[in-house]
């Protein structure tokens, strides 16, 4: 365990300095890597490509790194509060909760641009209901709740389905076209919730021991559960906002974390913000890399959304993982 | 053991239950300081949930508990979780948690939660694996134990709690012959040598006669029969209390009663 953090608080930094210069200097427009490092050190003076890099691919890789480490976070925080490896920040509902905001705009405000408040929203709201109608079986209700957000959203696509496409981005979850508003919105709640999350780590610790053993310890578990599901739905739901409803990074990162670094949440919680950020700005790498030809359609589609992939990559490493520890 | 001591833990007009079934009505009961109190009775007569409502783990639903004489939910639970520790029967276990992890947080209600932020590994830690005979297996995955080891650590974590109540649900559960004799002799050192008060639920009669000071017999949440080994396990009650026909013989060892099914 102990070779495991180190190797990790070695390796991360240099991975994480990789994939930020791996998103500067790749991406799908055409930018020669003179003129990228031209404009990190200032000297660019063509504009396009000045453009290009700090306002698209450098909002791109924060809005990924930071919306990844938020969803890590989130991911660990639910499933101590459902004491269950296996929840994530989609079994809150939150991410349903803010399609369904998305959509419901859209339908009854067409044009106008408030998809970003609504996804917060929806996703904010989807957690106070939780909060009030869940408090005997998290799990449970916000699963029922999701699946309850979601039946409404397609319902609503039927009826009119013009924002399809538009939607589809909170869906699937997507980093195309971020822009240096989406990190001004985004970076406040990386201030506030990592380190939130981080001081109730010890809080933490007890509550997983159960209700009777928690409450045996001293810890006031009412309030303590209000608050670690406050932190875990605002982490979640700033990053649905910014990047969309990304699946399995929130499950994905934490397991990964215990299988490093063990279940104390106060180690437990940095790694998986780490792994987290790393894994969804990895996959976006490969997003936008890979091209997908239908069958039949002639246009190939070239960039798939983040969230593909993080499925597409995600369902067999947990897959595996899951083997591996019940092997040991 | 001392009756005109004031007791530590005490039960007065208590009644408890899950949701709005009582399990326990108005049941009244004095702990005295240093002494080893055992509850029996057949199953679902209410000692669990006597015991749980004891350490504020259930809401009473009328009466009250008196801890130093102090009415318990008055007093802040870290406060309580100071003074009286407890073992719980169903357990969770943490994924991936090792012992050590999980005996460090019975010093969360010494150390509170901005401290425990740090690790700790103090003289109490240290002390309640060595008297669990846990050390060897301290940095072990509790996963990865069997039954009777993750239920000492669960112990353990209680003793590093250094509290002057112990409420212990079902303590031997899990644990074989050696380690079931180990832990009541660790039971009777800690009263012995640090004057703890300690409660227990117990399903072994004998072993409750060999070794808790008072034994208390519950049956559909009342109190049947209350006092000394001796004079609660007589075949009547083991007839009134489990509907057991028993003979009760003197123990060739400690010379305590013994009860044999017959």
């Amino acid at each position: 365990m102990r070779w495991r953090l180190s190797a990790l608080v070695l390796l991360t930094p240099v991975a994480g300095v990789a994939l930020v210069l791996a998103h500067l200097f790749l991406g799908r427009s055409d930018v020669p890597a003179p003129a990228v490092l031209r404009v990190l050190t200032g000297r660019e003076t063509e504009p396009a490509y000045a453009l290009i890099v700090l306002d698209y691919r450098l909002p791109r890789v924060l809005v990924g790194l930071g919306a990844g480490a938020l969803l890590a976070v989130s991911g660990v925080l639910v499933q101590a509060v459902v004491r269950n490896p296996l929840a994530e920040p989609a079994t809150t509902g939150v991410g349903a909760g803010a399609a369904l905001a998305v959509v419901g705009t859209l339908v009854l405000w067409p044009g106008h641009a408030l998809a970003y408040p609504a996804a917060l929203g929806g996703a904010l709201a989807t957690g106070a209901v939780l909060y009030v109608v869940g408090r005997r079986s998290f799990a449970v209700t916000g699963v029922l709740l999701g699946a309850v957000l979601a039946a409404l959203t397609s319902l609503l696509l039927v009826v009119d389905s013009a924002p399809i496409s538009v939607v589809l981005r909170w869906l699937v979850g997507s980093l195309n076209a971020r822009t240096p508003q989406d990190w001004t919105l985004l970076w406040p709640w990386l201030v506030v919730v990592l380190p939130t999350a981080w001081l109730l780590a010890s809080r933490l610790n007890v509550w997983v021991l159960g209700e009777p053993a928690a409450t045996g310890l001293g810890l006031r578990t009412g309030p303590v559960l209000a608050v670690v599901l406050l932190v875990a739905v605002a982490g979640a739901a700033a990053a649905i906002a910014a990047a969309g409803a990304v699946a399995f990074v929130g499950l994905v990162a934490p397991h990964v974390g215990r299988l490093l670094a063990g279940a104390d949440h106060r180690v437990l919680i940095p790694v998986s913000a780490v792994l987290g950020a790393l894994l969804l700005s990895l996959a976006d790498l490969v997003a936008f890399s890979v091209s997908v030809q239908l069958p039949g359609i002639a246009t190939d589609v070239s960039g798939v959304p983040v969230g593909a992939v993080t499925a597409l990559i995600g369902a067999p490493v947990l897959a595996s993982l899951v083997r591996r520890e019940n092997r040991a | 053991m001392s009756t005109t001591e004031p007791p530590v833990l005490a039960a007065r007009g208590l009644s408890a239950g899950h949701a709005r079934r009582v399990v326990v009505a108005d049941l009244t009961l004095e702990v005295r300081p240093r002494t080893v109190t055992a509850l029996v009775g057949p199953n679902g007569s209410g000692k669990s949930t006597l015991l749980m409502t004891l350490a504020r783990v259930l809401r009473r639903q009328a009466g009250e508990v008196l801890l130093d004489d102090r009415p318990i939910d008055r007093l802040p639970s870290t406060e309580v979780a100071r003074r009286l520790g407890v073992l719980p029967q169903t357990a969770v276990v943490p994924t991936g948690a090792t012992v050590r992890e999980l005996v460090e947080q019975g010093r969360y209600p010494q150390l509170g939660p901005w401290a425990m932020l740090r690790r700790h590994d103090d003289g109490a830690m240290r002390r309640a694996l060595e008297l669990t005979g846990l050390t060897p297996l301290a940095d072990r995955r509790l996963d990865s134990l069997s039954g009777g080891e993750r239920q000492r650590a669960w112990i353990a974590m209680t003793l590093a709690q250094e509290t002057g109540v112990l409420l212990l649900d079902e303590p031997t559960t899990y644990l074989d012959v050696r380690h079931q004799i180990d832990l009541m002799r660790l039971v009777e050192h800690l009263r012995d040598d640090h004057g703890l008060t300690v409660v227990m639920v117990l399903h072994d009669l004998n072993q409750a006669a060999r070794h808790a000071d008072r034994v208390v017999a519950l049956r559909d949440g009342r109190v049947l029969a209350d006092g000394t080994p001796r004079e609660v396990l007589t075949s009547g009650t083991l007839r009134s209390v489990f509907d057991v026909d028993a003979l009760v013989v003197d123990d060739p060892v400690t010379g305590r009663p013994l009860f044999v099914a017959r």
